[in-house]
């Protein structure tokens, strides 16, 4: 009975010490997870105290679309400021505000927008504390008729969807007041990428387009304050995923258009 | 350092007050960094075995008479895993119930989203169940009916079982104040097997098959569920006590089986101090877990 308590004792630690060093191995490998199109800015946040501290300067030579995320594995908030020279289409001034606390794995903060040529930054501030904040920024060029499509949804003519992407939900959010309501869901195969566009012209009240489904999900995709969200594509884990909508005394309208492989609910 | 021919309440209180401390304070500062899985090996192996072996290392205390490592017959080691299973089905309606009335009383329990993130991987699981099924039961049999067991049976068997059994419970605070009555009975009962049987392999396969219940009757039964227990349970839980009660009181009763005495007639005062603390430590932890809910 000894030996055989032993035994098991000495068989467990043999398989337990190799699956706790894999179980580290993959969350270190996992814990920050900037696609490779993107390109990096890791800060350590241990060295000191910031204050709108100059991360990043760009100069746009035409309009593009900016896509920016971040991970964090610190749990304090840091400030992170997008600065625009001129207006953000789908914004009403040229400035994004983040509070990034504790982000890893398959969550990150993100961002996409549209900007006409000219200069953008990103600004940190944060206390000196443990851990390191990574922004990953990528920028692609539009061309002029693209821009003239998304200066129109930012006019408010949101009925304007990019090429291959379909209309799977559209609403008048005046008087609509629903809380996470499912307008659409959609079954993720392994490695399939989602695009979602979604707009809105709502400049008052409260609305909230998020998606969510396993461990994953994008919150605020669209509010009152950030109404474009233009093609951002996703590749998320398998699984069944919504989007969902959250609205309360707001008013104009609101267009949901995804592009995929496989067929929608 | 003075060795002792036995375990004596002193040590035993003293280890248990050192367990409940390290197991809280290392969870903390490990869990959010390894995760649950590898925090349940680290638990069992340094916090809880460890110093019940480096005591009968140091004291020369021979493990299968003193600790009761030894094994038992056919017929005893079946009825404790059916007992476990039985008395398992008793111990989760009490936790659920337990659950519904906390949280309707003073809110539900935060959630930790870092830990549970840290937490959410294939390998962790898999620790997780190992830990569960294999490792709690012989690290926590060896050092509660073991080491405890034996040092309070100096007193009498059943006082033994008794004591050790909610000593048992009430380390499960750390777990959550829902959990000390089930631990509780589930300890009483294993505490019983091993004064019954002399063997502490009757108590690790009780374990074993209770926690193995938890792990996968659980979920297929809806008692791992949020929300109120299912209907049928309110029949099944006292059903399932009898049944257990029933399978106890059967298994063979095993030659040398009573308790060891020597080194210590009644508890010293600091044995008492140690146990004050324990009580003074674990009932703090408790509170703690109310204010949590009520601050929610």
């Amino acid at each position: 009975m000894k030996k055989t308590v032993f035994a098991i004792l000495i068989l467990c630690l043999a398989v337990g010490l190799p699956l706790m060093a894999l179980d580290l191995q993959q969350r270190g490998l996992n814990k920050f997870r900037v696609p490779q199109r993107f390109a990096k800015i890791t800060v350590d946040l241990n060295t000191h105290d910031r204050t709108d501290e100059l991360l990043l300067e760009r100069q746009l030579s035409e309009p593009a679309k900016v896509e920016i995320m971040m991970q964090s594995d610190s749990a304090a908030l840091k400030q992170v400021r997008f600065v625009a020279e001129s207006e953000i289409l789908g914004l009403g001034q040229p400035e994004l505000e983040f509070m990034v606390g504790q982000v890893t794995g398959t969550a990150s903060m993100a961002s996409t927008t549209v900007l006409p040529a000219g200069r953008y930054a990103i600004y940190l501030t944060s206390h000196k504390h443990a851990g390191q904040l990574v922004i990953g920024y990528q920028e692609h060029p539009i061309d002029p008729a693209e821009f003239v499509r998304l200066s129109r949804i930012h006019q408010g003519d949101l009925n304007n969807p990019p090429s291959g992407y379909t209309e799977v939900f559209s609403a008048d959010l005046t008087g609509l007041e629903v809380q996470n309501q499912v307008i659409y869901s959609l079954s993720v195969k392994n490695s399939e990428t989602i695009g979602i566009s979604v707009y809105t012209s709502a400049k008052q009240g409260m609305v909230s387009v998020d998606m969510a489904g396993g461990t994953s999900n994008w919150t605020s995709l669209v509010s009152t304050e950030h109404r474009i969200c233009d093609q951002m594509e996703v590749s998320p884990p398998a699984g069944e995923y919504q989007i969902k909508l959250t609205c309360a005394d707001a008013d104009g309208q609101l267009y949901v258009f995804v592009k995929r492989n496989g067929e929608g609910r | 350092m003075k060795r002792t021919p036995a375990p004596t309440t002193s040590q035993a209180n003293a280890v248990f007050l050192f367990a409940a401390v390290v197991t809280l304070v290392g969870s903390v500062l490990l869990q959010p960094r390894i995760g649950f899985g590898a925090n349940l090996w680290v638990n069992e192996y340094v916090y809880i075995l460890l110093p019940a072996l480096l005591l009968a290392w140091l004291n020369r205390w021979p493990l299968d008479t003193t600790y009761k490592l030894r094994g038992t017959s056919r017929r005893n080691r079946l009825i404790s895993l059916l007992a476990g299973v039985s008395l398992w089905i008793t111990a989760a309606y009490l936790s659920k119930v337990g659950k519904l009335l906390l949280d309707r009383w003073f809110g539900v329990m935060p959630v930790d989203e870092a830990a549970q993130s840290v937490s959410a991987s294939p390998y962790q699981i898999i620790l997780l169940m190992i830990g569960a099924v294999v490792l709690a039961p012989i690290c926590e049999e060896i050092m509660f009916r073991g080491f405890i067991q034996t040092a309070y049976e100096r007193y009498s068997p059943t006082y033994g079982y008794l004591i050790t059994g909610i000593l048992f419970g009430a380390y499960h605070v750390l777990n959550g104040v829902s959990e000390v009555i089930p631990a509780s009975v589930l300890g009483v009962g294993m505490g019983f097997l091993v004064s019954r049987t002399g063997s502490l392999s009757s108590s690790m396969l009780f374990h074993a098959a209770a926690n193995l219940s938890a792990a996968f009757l659980g979920p297929a039964l809806g008692l791992s569920a949020a929300g109120p227990p299912p209907s049928w349970t309110h029949l099944a839980a006292p059903v399932s006590l009898v049944l257990a009660l029933l399978l106890l009181r059967s298994v063979d009763r095993q030659p040398g089986r009573d308790g060891l005495t020597g080194g210590e007639e009644r508890t010293p005062l600091k044995g008492v101090v140690f146990l004050t603390l324990t009580i003074l430590y674990l009932l703090a932890m408790g509170i703690m877990e109310i204010v949590a809910r009520l601050r929610q």
